[in-house]
């Protein structure tokens, strides 16, 4: 029922569509710098950023002003005198939102293949499946997290203007981070963006897929554990506006 | 109240706008965070392909339109939230200076991202550039905010009328931007119907003389380049000027403007 109510009104709503419309056509520059470079090896890499942006754009643009907005529009008053806790509600909300981030490998590949005319081989679709559902459990966690931290905060616009670019770098979704200083590679593995980035890759060339359950549960692991965090702290920080009486006045 | 007097009091009001979003330490901290690690990804993409003549090709045309076109056209949407869009439409003066001192705020915040984002830049990858080069960035980089302020306006125009559309329209724009104004593949790249839009795209012109100044091309052709950007900007802004208050008129005459 949360998750219908949701997606009816996320369909509805243009902004929260936004990342899904627009991140995708990002494709268009990564295809134009490949196919000048003659490059056409690397377009395992122009889908996965596209993939991993949308998805993570999701999460941070629209999942983690989830608690903002019901605060804006008051609802988070109502929310929270409802039964059902309101971390549970937020976090079916926020995953909704980030799976529609889904819908940007289909505009992707529709820009490679229709607009650029080039054909996009995976070599393992079910590693490219698996990477995909993971990611979307690992963006969910993180945008809860980040929706608790900072939604309860009043900071979000803020922050979601300065935490995507670095992330995406660190992540190397467009780049690997073979590329990236060696200082900065140290942080990689520290977001999930580097093992869904890779994998994503990996699913899209011939080969074995080295360690694909461990990447796959590295993934999947950094969704449950920021989610439970996530989910944790705006429980804890409800009771306490709860208790003080101040919630509606913070 | 003369037209100069109106802009220079919304110029004021986008001074708070901007105020809202930034302070000094989260534009620096925060938004360049963003726009460096935006830019050195596609920066780092040159390396990626293993051409270092890309490398320094996407540097020079990422960092010069590195947040341009951002924000502004949503001012003109902002406008609708403050409930002075529908004052703005009834007053009898023309509402194009007031939109255009609200949005022209965002154009010095576009010049010092994009000069910030060179200078990180090329000193990261450690690029030295001859003194008279150094003039002609900042003056193409304004030149470039100009023109792509000229059709932000003529966008917030209409944004005016569909406010839930802003955020799309600037995104779509920086895109458009990015991809045929010569910032990441040179225009020739792309089919002759693109290119010729890409001829009247803001940016695009700009892009080409700073290139041209930074591998040594003749002054003339740097001022060539450079005033055929004068002229795309000049083109935008005679036509966002032709149609701020017509459009607005449209939304009066069919009763829209406190409905959509």
């Amino acid at each position: 029922m949360i998750a219908r109510t949701q997606l009816r009104q996320s369909w509805r709503n243009v902004e929260d569509l936004l990342p899904v419309i627009v991140m995708p056509l990002l494709t268009f520059a990564s295809m134009a710098i490949f196919l000048d470079a003659g490059r056409l090896d690397l377009i395992g890499h122009a889908l996965t950023a596209c993939t991993l942006i949308t998805v993570g754009q999701m999460g941070f643009f629209v999942g983690s002003e989830l608690v903002s907005a019901d605060r804006r529009n008051q609802l988070l008053e109502l929310m929270v005198a409802a039964p059902t806790a309101y971390g549970i509600t937020l976090a079916i909300r926020v995953a909704v939102i980030t799976a529609l981030g889904l819908l940007g490998v289909a505009e992707g590949w529709l820009i490679v293949r229709v607009i650029f005319g080039v054909r996009v081989l995976v070599a393992h679709p079910g590693v490219l499946l698996l990477t995909l559902l993971s990611s979307v459990v690992a963006a969910s966690g993180t945008a809860i997290l980040f929706s608790a931290l900072f939604g309860l905060a009043r900071t979000t616009r803020t922050f979601q203007h300065a935490m995507n670019g670095p992330f995406y770098l660190l992540g190397g979704v467009l780049v690997p981070i073979t590329f990236l200083p060696r200082w900065l590679q140290i942080f990689s593995p520290f977001t999930f963006f580097y093992w869904s980035a890779g994998l994503l890759r990996d699913s899209f060339r011939a080969g074995e897929v080295d360690r694909l359950w461990l990447r796959l549960g590295i993934v999947a692991a950094f969704g449950v554990l920021f989610g439970a965090i996530g989910i944790a702290v705006v429980s804890r920080m409800l009771y306490r506006l709860r208790r003080d009486g101040a919630l509606g006045l913070t | 109240m003369n037209h100069w007097h109106v802009f220079r009091v919304a110029l004021l009001v986008g001074t708070r706008d901007f105020r809202l979003f930034w302070n000094w330490r989260t534009w620096l901290f925060g938004w360049m965070a963003r726009i460096l690690t935006s830019a050195a990804s596609w920066v780092l993409v040159g390396e990626l392909v293993g051409d270092a003549g890309r490398l320094n090709y996407l540097l020079i045309g990422n960092a010069s339109i590195a947040g341009v076109g951002t924000f502004a056209v949503a001012a003109a949407a902002w406008e609708r939230w403050d409930g002075t869009y529908s004052l703005l439409v009834a007053a009898p003066s023309s509402m194009a200076p007031a939109m255009m001192g609200r949005m022209a705020i965002w154009i010095f915040h576009w010049v010092a991202s994009s000069l910030c984002t060179f200078a990180v830049l090329l000193t990261v990858f450690g690029w030295h550039l001859p003194f008279p080069a150094l003039l002609v960035i900042p003056l193409g980089v304004t030149l470039l905010a100009l023109s792509t302020y000229s059709l932000s306006l003529l966008l917030g125009a209409w944004i005016g009328l569909m406010p839930a559309l802003r955020n799309i329209s600037i995104n779509i724009l920086t895109t458009a931007i990015l991809v045929l104004s010569g910032a990441i593949v040179p225009v020739s790249f792309w089919p002759r119907w693109v290119r010729a839009i890409a001829e009247v795209f803001p940016a695009t012109h700009a892009l080409a003389g700073i290139r041209s100044a930074l591998a040594g091309g003749s002054a003339w052709l740097v001022g060539q380049e450079f005033a055929l950007e004068v002229a795309v900007a000049l083109g935008w802004l005679s036509l966002a000027l032709l149609s701020v208050d017509r459009i607005a008129e449209a939304g009066r005459a069919n009763g829209s403007i406190h409905l959509s």
